[in-house]
């Protein structure tokens, strides 16, 4: 009864050491800082699948380690990255901008052969917008 | 889920018959044909539906001739739906189980409080939806990008039973959004939770089927049900956040955790070691230290049913050469079991997946500093041992009867489970490349979930142990595999052959 009772009341404190836990994750402030970085993350997505088409070859273009992330997390699940850009129809990367057609503070920009001469053509990615400068929640990894 | 359950009801109707529990492992093995269908798309052609409705057919097909052949060659030893929840119980303990599965229900869905939050994790966002989308998009996208050397955070080689199941989910719905991968994970988290926290729900049923006081069989079934929601609670605490926002690692710790519980520490029957072999599967799809620790299980599994036999063996002299035969069968089982989990590493390699980042690349330091590193980073994690090993030891000091009264295994069988567990991370961390304080870092608080839960879940055993009924009082069990009521259910030897 001893050991039975320590080991249940144990497993007790464990639980509710737990349920405190589950409790502190699901509170109204986390609600909304979690929808601010879904809203991130489609204007993202729109933005680059203003410029690629699903499947297409793109050549990543990014400044630092963080824009490489960002932007394989954003065109990998439905674009083919290449390792030449000769190989690409686009080649994106991430801007610092400001206004609308902005995702916090950045913009998708994506440069396209010339069709007709020498040279690139540039186009900034449309169709997402969540302009401002607010931080996203932690991502615990 | 409807669907990923449709899939994986036949097989496990198959394995461990109509039990509460089989609702829970049916997703669970649709998942593992979603995987395999994965793997499929991945290495022959076509998209992930197609392969995978084929899948499901022909596992049921398999799964139904299976037990057909069983019915057949050995017609008692096969039960029907007739006795699926079986009406010769005592009432408290039909009940009982009752009220226990909707306990543990309720246990889980309050720990899933926190999907109202609509997180997505790193890991969930870089890993297993990126490569759910992979999946998704048929054999040459998913070929393509499969074996892109530049891709740096999807880790192409990781097993694909999170991914592939998300993809499943994705096409049958046709909403492909991270939002449902996101729940369609945290669900299955919760299935396997379920399992984990009826392992010990099922060890208080045991107890209570093996005493004739009608006391103590409350005082067993409730001990089981109680230390099986906390169970439930006890591991979604140990998983926090990542049990909701994506991350596949509470899947296979409390996969791997639940098939030490129906494997290694339940009384040896066909049907809990059926249990254990869907959750296997599952913890080593899911990811590589649940790989290793799953094939480790595999062989604790095989190398507790072969002492199962020599005391068979020990009994009756004529079964001598049945049990040679036996014996056979159950290490070819395992066997078998070992190839199917070394398919998909195998297959990453052969297919130019690039290698992972973690354990690839040079070694940075000495093992021993390496070593020395894991160790204390691991410690934080791991307090549940500070109860666990005196609980363990005094139990089997002063409760050897009474545990042995319960039906349960030898719980040092769990902690071998936990210790390979360990090793298998530790060695990791210690013996791979690249710099394992950063390693360590960023997933040690995951890599140990599966030790702490197991250690949980040791704990909860001793719970019911204490239970157990003093021997003068013991009822004579008729066969030396099931206890009077599962008697006819079926010997591991006939569901062995029928996988």
């Amino acid at each position: 009864v001893v050991l039975g009772g320590a080991a249940l009341i144990g497993l007790g404190v464990g639980a509710v050491h737990a349920i405190r836990q589950t409790t502190s994750l699901s509170t109204g402030a986390d609600i909304r800082a979690w929808q601010a970085d879904a809203r991130y993350w489609a204007c993202l997505d729109s933005q680059a699948h203003s410029l690629v088409k699903s499947g297409g070859h793109v050549f990543l273009v990014p400044h630092s380690l963080g824009e490489l992330v960002i932007l394989d997390k954003v065109l990998s699940p439905w674009a083919i990255v290449v390792q030449d850009r000769d190989q690409a129809s686009a080649q994106l990367s991430v801007r610092e901008a400001t206004g609308p057609d902005t995702c916090l503070g950045t913009r998708l920009q994506g440069r396209f052969p010339n069709p007709s001469g020498p040279g690139t053509i540039v186009r900034a990615g449309t169709g997402g917008s969540d302009p401002g400068h607010r931080s996203l929640p932690s991502t615990p990894l | 889920m409807l669907v990923l359950a449709s899939a994986g009801a036949v097989p496990v109707w198959a394995l461990v018959g109509w039990r509460w529990l089989a609702v829970v492992l049916a997703p669970l093995a649709g998942a593992v044909i979603a995987s395999v269908a994965g793997a499929c798309t991945l290495v022959v052609a076509g998209a992930i539906i197609p392969w995978f409705v084929g899948l499901a057919g022909a596992a049921a097909v398999v799964s139904l001739w299976a037990r057909g052949l069983l019915r057949l060659q050995s017609p008692a030893r096969i039960q029907g739906p007739a006795h699926a929840f079986r009406t010769d119980e005592p009432p408290t303990l039909r009940w009982g189980t009752r009220i226990g599965a909707l306990l543990v229900l309720a246990a889980t869905a309050w720990s899933l409080r926190p999907l109202r939050v609509p997180s997505v994790g790193w890991d969930a966002r870089s890993i297993w939806l990126l490569r759910a989308s992979w999946f998704a998009g048929g054999h040459g996208f998913l070929a393509a990008s499969f074996r892109d050397g530049t891709e740096l955070v999807a880790h192409a080689s990781y097993p694909p039973l999170v991914s592939a199941a998300v993809a499943v989910s994705w096409q049958a719905t046709g909403v492909h959004g991270d939002r449902l991968g996101v729940v369609m994970i945290a669900l299955l988290n919760a299935c396997a939770a379920i399992a984990l926290g009826w392992v010990l729900v099922e060890a208080g049923r045991e107890a209570a089927l093996r005493t004739d006081r009608p006391g103590r069989r409350v005082w067993s079934l409730s001990a089981g049900v109680a230390s099986g929601c906390l169970l439930v609670l006890a591991a979604f605490g140990v998983a926090g956040s990542f049990a909701t926002n994506g991350y596949a690692d509470p899947l296979w710790a409390f996969a791997a955790a639940a098939a030490v519980g129906y494997g290694l520490l339940l009384p040896f029957d066909p049907r809990h070691i059926g249990a254990a072999a869907v959750l296997v599967l599952v913890a080593g799809l899911t990811k590589e230290e649940g790989v290793a620790t799953a094939m480790a299980l595999v062989v604790l599994v095989v190398l507790r049913s072969l002492a199962h036999v020599r005391s068979d063996q020990a009994r009756s002299a004529r079964s001598a050469r049945r049990s040679v035969a036996v014996r056979r069968k159950r290490v070819a089982a395992g066997l078998t079991g070992l190839a199917v989990l070394a398919a998909w590493p195998a297959l990453a390699r052969l297919d130019h997946a690039p290698p992972d980042v973690n354990t690839s690349g040079p070694h940075h330091g000495t093992f021993w500093h390496r070593a020395h590193l894991t160790v204390n980073s691991m410690a934080p994690h791991l307090h549940v041992l500070l109860l666990a090993v005196p609980v363990a030891v005094v139990g089997a000091l002063f409760l050897r009867a009474e545990r042995r009264a319960t039906g349960l295994a030898n719980d040092a069988w769990a902690w071998g489970g936990l210790a390979a567990g360990l090793l298998v991370v530790g060695w990791a961390y210690a013996g791979g490349g690249g710099d394992t304080a950063f390693w360590l870092y960023t997933s040690v608080h995951r890599t140990t979930m599966f030790p702490a839960v197991t250690a949980w879940l040791v704990v909860g055993g001793w719970v019911v142990a204490a239970t157990g009924a003093p021997p003068n009082v013991l009822r004579e069990p008729e066969t030396a595999e099931s206890p009077p009521v599962f008697a006819g259910a079926g010997t591991a030897r006939d569901v062995i052959g029928a996988v």
